[in-house]
């Protein structure tokens, strides 16, 4: 039975709304190279197994049916699993979770013929093969033209590491220099004592990035810090930094972060759309890394998509808003306010920053530059998949008039 | 029959090899060859792009016996061992690989069987080292030292 464990991932991701990265790690101690490969697999390729199963069945098979077959067509066409295994071992998970469709399963993996799916042409094919959902597809087509597809279906590059010291004894293994010397991906990296002891940590190039734009100050607030990863960094340019997020269980990860790497930062809970008096033109600078689709980070995390719609992201473009106009009142005058995402739709990144200009004259974008390959906005910086390691990160800085 | 031992350098060792999915005559003379190979070569595990066959089939012999194991598969891997490796297509050197102490893998027979199997210590060593081959891996990638093998 090696697709149960894959099976119980997926349910939880697909159908209980759980992140695949949190399901992950919270399988029992040892590697689950299996589990781990289908799962990214089955999610990855979620609309085209979508598109496979309708191409094969008469009528859309019931959720659990859906997802073994998924699992069993991930592990032969993704992980080298021949056919006869796959069905074999989709047969007998399809026993143990719906027994009625034991025999529809093992009569589907065994007609299924890849060359008989058809995807179809243009934007919706795309949306296909890149698992994004099609008003996303639509957007950054209309804005990138040619270059779409390249950013739509860029792959994860590795694991991206921050060396804080003894970058050197990890450098024998395969990896990818980045524009910032102390960054880089490895094929495969396996975390080790030096994760303990604050060596170095697990940290996209496009959460450096976002940092490198922000100017060195006195007195820094990172509005939405959890887990912690931008404040920690920023904690070695600015003498004072405050991080605050919504949750408390959050402010705890924040806290053990920086114990780990040994940096000093003051974590609070607090909702930043909430005026904080104490607070009142205290900054020099403020970052506000909003909450938002994260649909520039679906190579490193391929459940983003799900459940993605126009009406989920302008639901959250309220409270991007909401945010920004609070934390804009903790800057003191000469100092600079920075809007950060992990998206690549305009709505939350220039579109956020446009309406947050209308309504404050006190404020005007600046320009900002970084060594990550990146298109300049209206506003801001955008960094796209397909040219900066994998990583659709906005960043833009705002400067408050003295 | 004995076939030759490709070395370092020919891109058969860097390709990615595909599944096996015909359990035939060819086959069959394929690992009948391999075993003999290896068994000459007085080697631990052997994989067929080293006979310059780009499938995904190997052959170990260890302590526990001798194993053939078509389009195998990791399903898990567990702890860490640290020790020496060396490769019939590297001659003369050795290295020193991290590798799991304990692994399972599934696999097919060359009848095209399904099985399950859990190794440890230099079985699942030769065992990762072989499977690396399939995907054009080699352990020099992977150790830390390579140095002049002292045999």
């Amino acid at each position: 039975m090696i697709f149960l464990e894959a099976y119980n991932i997926l349910s939880r991701v697909l159908h209980g709304g759980a992140h695949l990265k949190i399901a992950l790690s919270e399988l029992p101690a040892g590697e689950h190279g299996l589990t781990v490969k289908l799962c990214y697999a089955a999610l990855e390729h979620n609309s085209y197994l979508d598109l496979c199963i309708a191409a094969f069945a008469q009528k859309t098979p019931p959720a659990p049916v859906r997802m073994v077959l998924k699992l069993a067509l991930s592990a032969t066409l993704f992980a080298d699993m021949p056919r006869p295994v796959a069905a074999s071992e989709g047969v007998e998970l399809c026993k143990k979770v719906k027994p009625q469709a034991a025999g529809f399963v093992n009569a589907f993996l065994r007609a299924f013929d890849e060359d008989r799916v058809r995807i179809p042409d243009g934007l919706e094919g795309l949306a296909v093969r890149s698992n994004f959902p099609l008003f996303a597809v639509e957007e950054i087509s209309a804005r990138y033209g040619a270059r779409a597809e390249g950013i739509l279906l860029a792959k994860s590059h590795g694991v991206c590491v921050r060396f804080a010291r003894n970058m050197e004894r990890y450098l024998a293994l395969p990896h990818e220099d980045t524009p910032f010397a102390s960054v880089k991906i490895f094929e495969r990296f396996s975390r080790d004592e030096g994760f303990d002891r604050g060596d170095y940590t697990f940290q996209s190039v496009g959460s450096v990035a976002v940092c490198s734009v922000v100017e060195p100050s006195h007195r820094l607030l990172d509005a939405c810090a959890a887990p912690g990863g931008k404040s920690v960094l920023l904690a070695n340019c600015c003498r004072e930094v405050v991080a605050c997020d919504l949750h408390a269980h959050r402010v705890k990860l924040i806290e053990s972060y920086a114990r780990r790497m040994g940096v000093k930062i003051e974590a609070r809970q607090a909702d930043s759309t909430l005026f904080l008096p104490a607070f009142e033109e205290t900054f020099d600078g403020v970052l506000v890394d909003a909450p938002c689709s994260g649909l520039g980070t679906v190579a490193e995390n391929p459940d983003l998509p799900l459940n993605k719609t126009k009406e989920s992201v302008r639901a959250l473009t309220g409270i991007q808003r909401a945010i920004l106009a609070n934390c804009a009142r903790y800057v003191r005058r000469g100092g600079a306010l920075y809007y950060a995402t992990c998206s690549i739709l305009e709505e939350e990144n220039d579109g956020a920053v446009s309406h947050f200009l209308e309504a404050h004259r006190n404020f005007s974008a600046e320009e900002a530059d970084c060594p990550l390959p990146h298109e300049k906005t209206q506003h801001g910086l955008q960094f796209l998949p397909d040219t900066a390691y994998g990583a659709g990160f906005y960043v833009c800085k705002l400067r408050r008039r003295t | 029959m004995l076939r030759k031992i490709v070395q370092v350098g020919n891109p058969v060792l860097r390709q990615k090899c595909t599944p096996v999915t015909r359990f035939d005559g060819e086959l069959c003379t394929l690992l009948d060859d391999m075993k003999e190979t290896l068994i000459d070569a007085k080697g631990a595990g052997l994989a067929a792009p080293q006979v310059g066959v780009p499938v995904r089939a190997v052959v170990v012999n260890v302590d526990e016996g001798y194993f053939e194991f078509i389009n195998p598969i990791f399903v898990w891997q567990k702890g860490e061992q640290y020790g020496a490796e060396g490769c019939l297509s590297v001659k003369g050197k050795a290295g020193n690989v991290l590798r799991p102490s304990k692994v399972k893998i599934i696999f097919q027979d060359r009848a095209g069987d399904k099985y399950s199997l859990v190794a440890r210590d230099f079985f699942a060593r030769a065992i990762c080292h072989e499977l690396d081959h399939l995907d054009g891996i080699l352990y020099t990638d992977k150790a830390d030292d390579v140095r002049d093998a002292e045999d």
